[in-house]
């Protein structure tokens, strides 16, 4: 009978064009609502995002998230070095800084300070052959590509620009991931760093570890705190503790929440009501089918079958809307304001919920096949 | 006239066999005052190879008696049974399953689906019964043939006329070989001459040896097609009898 239920839809195509539009457009507005938030919520710890080294990361305190970061003193690194279970610790520069470009543009951006020695914390990607040992020619740095092209005017390896009247040479290019702020990111060694931005009291913004092998992280943060009263977090740790802070703290979750919902919603209607109506104007023939012996486990399959290709139609194309939508951004949005994300786990969870909606709106509308009296068709 | 509990002679002068007994059977609809009797204690018989015509003025019950008998409604009170089967034992998905393998039916408004094909539409009770597309479609083909509608098979309802649609709704209702085949006004929305082609249709091709077949009908000038016609008024039956003698009486 699914070749009846198939043609009955088919054969209807206004309303199966308003049934799959409804499930298209619920799909599209969730999945890009949601991929949106989580790349804006994933930018929160985009600082940990791109320095991925590390086990544990160690700050002053109080530390809200990971761009709230009180810079401590330089004689920490030693005390922290000094805790059991620490194989290595490195010292981690960043401040914003004003960057006068060749144009005569000042442009903010984020300057990251290595380890003159060590240079860990380094970008995740470096690209077209750039190595991060570059960064011991003198005034050398590194730079986002994607920034180097939008936001510092095509800057390329071999040309200079000025961080606070202090000349900087791009050594090579890498990929970061953006971070909230939207800041480009600028990776040059820790001493020159210091040197280049504006003078504080103190300069150390973060210790980066290493635990020894076999040294679970959480119990190393545990113990780093209890000997320097600093606080320290595993990479994980810090990055929950940024999200739930942007969570908790700005009106982030709630505004996305609301469009998500009223996105849901307007789709869910139409989806759901031309379901349940498409069923409710075919109930004189599914009454028909009943008094020729069809029973409700049969129009009930046949009901589900309808509501099932409609979404898988209706989510293919909103999940193709949504990465068409996603490409776009990609391309033709700057790069600070790329924000969105297309995850599987999103195109999954978005199924599942699509999924969900037109089996319950079909066994909402089979609520009244169910009861219908086959009585019906001789009226 | 005939009583109703007296079976009609085969042509060989012998008993037809009972397909449908009702015996005091009772239906209202509706609670308290706005309550309707609308079959009052109706006794019935109906024989396996004939034609019977239930005739009646609007709302004598005539619907609501073809309703009870195959099995849409229940009955209140009294009984049914369908070739010797108690209609009354029988409990939703097992009476909806013995309808669609021992009931044709053919509705007043033909209730083909728009969305299928005449030949897809004809092949219904098959693909209800569990058969294999192509098989069902395939005897539906050669009914549709034997129906005259050999070129209209690809036609939906709406490019069909009532005649054709009618056609269609009979081979629904005869593909799968039932034992009763029960017609609600089947020529109620057609016109006079197209009305007695397609009784005459269905006539050739329902009324066989150990199937039944019940006509409602308000249309006095298909009752020669008829082996008997029942008559009804208000709720019960009031003449049962050969075409002759009930027409004979009427005169």
């Amino acid at each position: 009978m699914n070749f009846v239920a198939m043609k009955m839809l088919v054969g209807d195509r206004v309303k199966y064009a308003g049934i799959i539009i409804g499930v298209a457009i619920a799909t599209f507005l969730i999945s890009q609502q949601l991929n949106i938030f989580i790349g804006l919520m994933a930018s929160t710890y985009g600082l940990v995002t791109n320095i991925s080294t590390p086990d544990v990361w160690v700050t002053n305190r109080p530390m809200q998230d990971v761009d709230d970061l009180r810079p401590m003193s330089g004689s920490e690194l030693y005390r922290v070095k000094a805790v059991s279970g620490v194989l290595w610790a490195a010292r981690l520069f960043r401040q914003t800084v004003q960057v006068r470009l060749h144009s005569g543009k000042f442009e903010t951006c984020m300057l990251l300070g290595l380890g003159d020695q060590s240079l860990v914390g380094g970008p995740p990607a470096l690209l077209g052959g750039t190595r991060l040992r570059s960064l011991r020619i003198s005034h050398g740095i590194i730079v986002d590509a994607a920034y180097a092209k939008d936001k510092l005017q095509g800057i390329r390896p071999g040309q200079a620009m000025q961080i606070n009247g202090h000349r900087a040479v791009v050594v090579g290019l890498c990929r970061t991931a953006l971070s909230f702020q939207g800041l480009p990111l600028i990776y040059t060694t820790y001493s020159r760093a210091a040197n280049w931005a504006p003078a504080q009291r103190h300069q150390l913004a973060v210790i980066l570890v290493k635990a020894r092998p076999g040294v679970n992280p959480q119990a190393l943060c545990g113990r780093i705190e209890a000997r320097t009263g600093l606080e320290a977090y595993t990479r994980r740790g810090i990055m929950n503790k940024t999200f739930w802070y942007y969570m908790k703290s700005t009106g982030i979750p709630i505004n996305f929440g609301i469009t998500i919902s009223l996105g849901a919603l307007v789709g869910i209607a139409i989806a759901a009501q031309t379901l349940y109506q498409f069923t409710h104007d075919n109930l004189r023939y599914l009454g028909t089918l009943k008094a020729m012996g069809a029973t409700d486990m049969v129009l009930a399959r046949m009901v589900l079958a309808q509501a099932l290709l409609t979404g898988i139609l209706g989510f293919g194309i909103g999940i193709g809307l949504s990465g068409g939508s996603f490409i776009l951004i990609m391309h033709f949005t700057p790069v600070s304001q790329r924000l969105a994300a297309f995850l599987p786990q999103v195109m999954i969870g978005t199924g599942l919920g699509m999924l969900v909606i037109v089996v319950a709106a079909s066994l909402f509308s089979l609520i009244s096949v169910i009861r219908l009296e086959p009585a019906v068709v001789f009226k | 006239m005939n009583s109703s509990s007296q079976p009609v002679q085969s042509p060989d002068g012998g008993a037809l066999s009972a397909a449908v007994v009702c015996r005091n059977v009772e239906k209202s609809f509706g609670q308290g005052n706005a309550v309707t009797r609308a079959l009052t204690g109706v006794n019935l018989e109906v024989y396996a190879g004939e034609m019977l015509m239930l005739v009646g003025p609007s709302g004598c019950g005539k619907t609501t008696l073809l309703s009870v008998i195959a099995g849409i409604l229940d009955a209140d009170n009294g009984s049914v049974e369908l070739f010797n089967r108690p209609m009354g034992l029988l409990r939703g998905a097992e009476k909806t399953r013995f309808r669609g393998r021992f009931i044709g039916f053919s509705f007043q408004q033909f209730n083909l689906l728009p969305q299928l094909t005449a030949l897809e539409n004809a092949g219904i009770p098959l693909l209800i019964l569990g058969w294999p597309r192509k098989k069902a479609l395939a005897r539906a083909a050669e009914l549709l043939e034997q129906l005259g509608l050999a070129d209209r098979m690809s036609n939906f309802p709406k490019q069909l006329s009532g005649g054709q649609q009618q056609r269609v709704a009979f081979a629904r209702a005869l593909i799968h070989e039932p034992k009763l085949v029960v017609c609600d006004e089947p020529t109620s929305a057609l016109d006079g001459r197209t009305g007695e082609q397609v009784i005459a249709a269905l006539r050739q091709m329902a009324v066989k040896p150990g199937r039944a077949v019940i006509v409602v009908t308000h249309d006095t000038r298909i009752f020669h097609f008829a082996d008997r016609i029942a008559r009804m008024d208000d709720g019960r039956i009031v003449d049962t009898g050969s075409v002759k003698t009930m027409l004979a009486g009427e005169q």
